[in-house]
């Protein structure tokens, strides 16, 4: 009995060896990122960007509807008014703040379905590790940051 | 702004209906006839006579287009230009007397004697195409009629 | 007799009272029929078209919201032909509707939106261009408007005509050009304008102070109380984010129906201006600087420890406010009388001996002709106004108005303008006459018949001001509908309502101008009077306080706010908490008196005029940002709840007062299981209030709710009085006497601090009769000098008829320190300066 069972435990070693023999000479999955581009698909969510129209104004008015629809409660918005000298966006009402709290975000993109004038966009960009927690808590300024991730993007 | 007499005919229309607000067309007939137009002033003393508010003298003032409120020339000269009056050459009764004129609808005069208004049925289709000059029908117009009445109209 | 009507709504059979619509009849069935222009407080037009219904062997469909029942009428709500109209009604409605909702206001609590979602269809079959009219215009500081999104309900124009009866909004044009405006785009000025807002299905009108604020969804909603006059009205505050943004109105039938007023609407966001005191100042080389609450408690406490051990307790006193909610004012005459032992306790506005609160804030409604003496509603009690303006619009209710101001209301009836200081002599001249007319039937009559035959009108008239044929008419009205509902302020003589309540039956009440003047009475907050109404000089009493507070209670009775005033300056009274009250502004004797002080303690949100004056200022949160209950001007309790956390670093008035114990009995003492001050909640406080309160017994916050409570109280039976009217005298050199009201929008503590009703405040305005102006010169808008034996102040003139010849009228809080007493007209001297 244990003269077979040596046998076939080194027939098992051999069977594994031969698996890790196999990937030694197959070109490797794990990228050397930053060094390396990291491929993605397009459709892939990663940080928010708030639209522009084609004349520069923000397309966000402020509704608060993807604050409503966040299932994480990751949005903050509250609105302002635009007046004819200080305007952000087309209509009478602009996101005076607008704060995503990137330490809740589970990037389910529910808010760019519920967003009525397509102002949110969740982008590419993925590289949001920071220093600390409050660096999390996007602003518009960022957001409307269109973001070049370190990556290259794939057929879709 | 309304005259005395004006003010006591008014009281004396209120007390001929079973509700006195119902001498209000009739006023707001009787303070244009003394005024010519609807001004703001004279809304607002008619409300004052009739014991309604501005806004409510002016709700109805606003309602009927027969009440101007704007200020019109000496004479108001209205073409029908509803179906019967149209096929008959409406149009060119009121390019001809835009002509001669010269002025466009909606416009007065700059001596402010005529006041050129289209408007729809005046109720005599029979002696189309038709024009009311203040309270007067002329009717069968032709262009050489109009321009009669107009040498007459200037002549007075 | 009630006539009962059968009716059949799909399929179920129901017995309505005759003239009931269908649509009522269907809502006690439970059968729901969708509308717009339908409301159920303003007259059903059948405008909007959404609520059609199919009845039997009527052709096409009809108007559920304005068809009556009648006998054995079948109807149906529910057919294909009815469902596919309500759809079709709402397409037409949606085609001229610009679909802005997310940069809507009303997005989330939109009728529009709701019906679309139930009743109607998938798409719309309209692609063309849709017509286009004005957005964003404003009708006044408080009501955006958007034509595009105005379905021409015309909630707003009805609204305005059937319960203020100021219609401003009317439709104009016609057609599909048809918009609802003002007269020539005029600002409304109705104080009731703001209810349009919410009575909009749509978001046509709109708040301007809340635009863009929240979105509705957002919202934490707490049911509470208004705490700008003494009606109390009920309100829902809407907050984000711990700011308080909004009130809206809430349904209570007994006090305000569902409305508000401007100021109760848009005032409240007074807790969020940027003057709020939010740190404890105390005094160091006379400039009030920024200290920590542990050193201003101790600070403070010491203090007047200090000084009560140096003299005696009685130089300590302590002033609450008909501002502050009853829990605060009970702690404060607790620790004036439990811990420093003293019965100096007081606060400005008490209702005097004999006055009563009104049966209920809709009192108006159920008399005959409302007697304002000496008052206007509009400013002391909004709501009051607007009941009194609804009872005459829908019941012909008369007013008689008695006073050197002209209210709004006196419109629906008679305004008797009199010389300040002369209301009494001219209701005596109605009882004169009232006495004498054959259509009253009271026993009183004869005696009164007696009394008053030195008030003819011709006399009265000449000594008065007011017009002999105004009296008569006043009179007419009173003897030919009946059951007067008398209003008074502050300094009323009340024996001639009293005599005019026995000729004519009735009610007289005072119009109580703060929030709660009934419950810090109530709280014991008077120099003779422990909670509940007992005497202090009662000993069982004082027995049964001193064991539930642990403390021997002086007997002796305390200083009224006068005479603490008075002491003031002689060292009768030498240290003084004041909580909540901006006595320099009402009292004319303060600003002085409080500055001989030794040590004065004020308590308020706001650095007022009269904490300027003070040694150590304690921040205090707002009523919305703290529990406490408040007895409005019908005794009504009612909660006032919390929507917010006050702001960092003030705390609760009654929290401050028991800090201030804890303070002076303290660190280690504090916390202790004896002590008497360890309060978590105001509700732990209402409990111990209603141990010792007879009347709120039974009273729980749970049994208060959100409605209120109003205990029982029997009506007594008036005795007729004789009384002797004085007439004021001008001295020498002061022909015109001054008289102080309060305006719809006060300058007082604290609506002066509320940013949305900044651009309407009453400024320092001085109304003059043009006659009094001619010989001095005066135009409207000159600066002016008014100055009475006590002092002068610069005032801006406003010419008016609303005054009568010989008087000038002023805010209080304007003019405070030229009065005689409060609520007293007082002889001035009027120049340009």
């Amino acid at each position: 009995m244990s003269i077979v069972n040596a046998v076939k435990g080194f027939y098992q070693i051999l069977k594994a060896m031969a698996v890790t023999l196999k990937y030694f000479f197959t070109k490797p999955l794990t990228v050397q990122y930053p060094k390396e581009k990291i491929r993605l698909y397009p459709r892939f969510r990663g940080r928010h960007e708030l639209q522009r129209r084609p004349d520069g104004l923000e397309l966000c008015v402020g509704c608060g509807l993807c604050a409503a629809i966040c299932p994480a409660r990751a949005i903050y918005v509250e609105a302002a008014e635009n007046t004819d000298e200080a305007r952000y966006s087309a209509t009478e009402r602009y996101a005076g703040l607008y704060e995503i709290n990137y330490t809740r975000c589970i990037f389910c993109g529910f808010c760019e379905e519920a967003c009525p004038t397509g102002a949110l966009k969740l982008g590419n960009e993925f590289a949001l590790a920071r220093a600390s927690r409050g660096d999390l808590v996007m602003g518009k300024e960022t957001l409307l940051q269109p973001a070049t991730p370190h990556a290259i993007i794939l057929e879709d | 702004m309304l005259s005395d007499k004006a003010k006591s005919e008014i009281q004396q229309l209120k007390a001929r209906y079973p509700h006195p607000n119902s001498a209000l067309l009739p006023a707001l007939a009787l303070a244009q006839k003394e005024h010519g137009w609807l001004s703001p002033e004279v809304l607002e003393e008619v409300a004052e006579v009739m014991g309604l508010s501005p806004a409510q003298v002016g709700s109805v003032a606003s309602f009927y287009t027969m009440f101007n409120r704007r200020p019109v020339g000496k004479y108001l000269v209205q073409v029908c230009t509803n179906v019967a009056c149209s096929l008959l050459g409406a149009e060119h009764i009121v390019e001809h007397l835009k002509r001669k004129l010269g002025i466009n609808v909606g416009e007065t005069t700059p001596d402010g004697l005529f006041t050129l208004l289209e408007v729809e049925c005046l109720g005599s289709c029979g002696t189309a195409p038709v024009m009311q000059v203040n309270d007067t029908y002329y009717e069968n117009l032709t262009a050489e009629k109009i321009d009669q009445i107009l040498a007459e109209l200037r002549r007075r | 007799m009630e006539v009962l009507v059968n009716v059949t709504i799909d399929g179920q059979q129901v017995s309505v009272r005759a003239g009931t619509t269908i649509l009522d009849a269907a809502k006690q069935l439970g059968i729901p029929i969708p509308t717009f222009c339908y409301y159920a407080k303003l007259v059903g037009i059948g405008a909007c078209r959404m609520c059609l219904v199919e009845v039997e062997k009527m052709r096409g469909l009809q108007t559920a919201c304005t068809t009556k029942v009648q006998e054995g009428m079948v109807v149906r709500t529910n057919t294909p032909e009815v469902v596919q109209t309500r759809q079709g009604m709402l397409e037409f409605l949606l085609t001229n509707h610009p679909l802005d909702c997310p940069i809507c206001d009303k997005g989330g609590e939109c009728d529009l939106q709701d019906q679309v979602f139930q009743f109607g269809g998938t798409v719309s079959r309209y692609v063309e261009e849709k017509r286009h009219k004005a957005k964003a215009k404003p009708l006044g500081p408080f009501v955006m408007k958007d034509e595009e999104r105005c379905i021409l309900c015309r909630r707003c124009i009805r609204f305005l005509e059937e319960w203020p009866g100021d219609p401003e909004l009317d439709a104009f044009e016609r057609g599909r050009n048809t918009v609802v405006d003002t007269f020539y785009g005029r600002p409304l000025t109705s104080p009731f304008s703001g209810n349009v807002i919410d009575l909009c299905p749509v978001g046509a009108l709109t708040s301007i102070p809340f635009r863009f604020k929240a979105r509705s969804w957002e919202l934490k909603r707490t049911p509470s109380i208004c705490t700008l006059c003494g009606a109390g009205c009920n309100l829902t505050l809407d907050a984000k984010a711990n700011r308080l943004l909004r009130a809206v109105g809430r349904e209570n039938p007994d006090v305000n129906d569902e409305w508000l007023c401007d100021r109760g609407r848009f005032g409240q966001d007074y807790v969020r201006s940027d003057q709020r005191l939010t740190s404890p100042l105390i005094r160091k080389d006379g400039q009030l600087q920024p200290a920590t609450w542990d050193e201003a408690l101790a600070f403070a406490a010491r203090r007047i420890q200090d000084i009560a051990q140096t003299a005696n307790p009685d130089v300590v006193a302590a002033v609450g406010s008909a501002r502050a909610s009853n829990e605060a004012n009970y702690l404060l005459q607790k620790w004036a009388r439990a811990v420093v032992g003293t019965n100096n306790v007081d606060f400005a506005g008490r209702p005097a001996d004999g006055f009563a609160p009104l049966s209920s804030v809709t009192a108006p409604l159920r008399a005959g002709v409302v007697v304002l003496l000496g008052v206007d509603p509009l400013g002391d009690a909004p709501m009051v106004d607007l009941w009194i303006r609804r009872a005459a619009l829908t019941k012909g209710t008369r007013v008689v108005a008695i006073g050197p101001k002209r209210p709004v209301v006196s419109r629906y009836g008679v305004w008797l303008g009199c010389r300040p200081g002369t209301e009494s002599a001219v209701l005596a001249a109605l009882l004169h006459l009232l006495a004498r007319d054959e259509r009253v039937q009271a026993p009183a009559k004869a005696d009164l018949a007696g009394w008053t035959k030195d008030y003819a009108p011709d006399r009265v008239a000449e000594a008065t001001g007011v017009s002999v044929q105004a009296l008569k008419q006043a009179a007419d009205f009173l003897a030919a509908k009946g059951s007067p509902l008398v209003l008074y302020g502050g300094g009323a003589d009340l024996s001639p309502v009293r005599d005019l309540l026995a000729l004519l039956g009735g009610e007289a009440g005072y119009l109580a101008p703060k929030p709660n003047a009934w419950g810090a009475l109530l709280m014991g907050v008077a120099p003779d009077r422990y909670p509940g109404g007992a005497s202090v000089e009662d000993a069982k009493a004082r027995d049964s306080f001193g064991k539930q507070w642990d403390a021997r209670l002086s007997p002796r009775k305390g200083l009224a706010l006068a005479d603490m005033l008075a002491g003031c300056r002689e060292g009768i009274v030498q240290a003084m908490l004041v909580v909540e009250s901006d006595l320099v502004r009402e009292h004319p004797a303060a600003a002085e008196a409080l500055r001989t002080l030794r040590f004065l303690v004020v308590v308020d949100q706001f650095l007022t005029a009269t904490a300027e004056l003070a040694d150590v200022v304690l921040p205090s949160a707002a009523p919305s940002e703290t529990d406490g209950t408040f007895l409005n001007l019908a005794k009504r309790l009612q909660r006032a709840a919390q929507a917010t956390y006050p702001p960092k670093g003030v705390r609760p008035a009654w929290r401050v007062i028991a800090d201030l114990v804890d303070a002076a009995q303290g660190k280690d003492k504090k916390r202790g299981a004896e002590s008497h001050w360890d309060y978590e909640t105001a509700a732990e406080i209402w409990r111990e209030i209603t141990r010792g309160v007879p009347v709120c017994r039974e009273c729980t916050y749970e049994t208060i709710g959100t409605a209120g409570w109003q205990p029982e109280s029997a009506a007594e039976k008036v005795k007729p009085v004789p009384f002797a009217v004085e007439y004021p005298v001008a001295p020498e050199g002061y022909p015109l006497t001054l008289a102080a009201g309060q305006a719809l929008f006060p300058k007082a503590t604290p609506a002066r601090y509320s940013p949305a009703l900044a651009p309407v405040l009453w400024g320092d305005v001085l109304l003059v009769h043009p006659k009094d102006a001619e010989g001095r010169g005066i135009k409207t808008g000159d600066a002016v000098r008014v100055a009475s034996a006590r002092g002068a102040v610069e005032l801006k003139a406003r010419l008016t008829d609303e005054v009568v010849p010989g008087c000038v009228w002023a805010c209080l809080e304007s003019v405070a320190a030229l009065l005689e007493a409060p609520d007293k007209a007082t002889h001035v001297k009027l120049s340009r300066s």
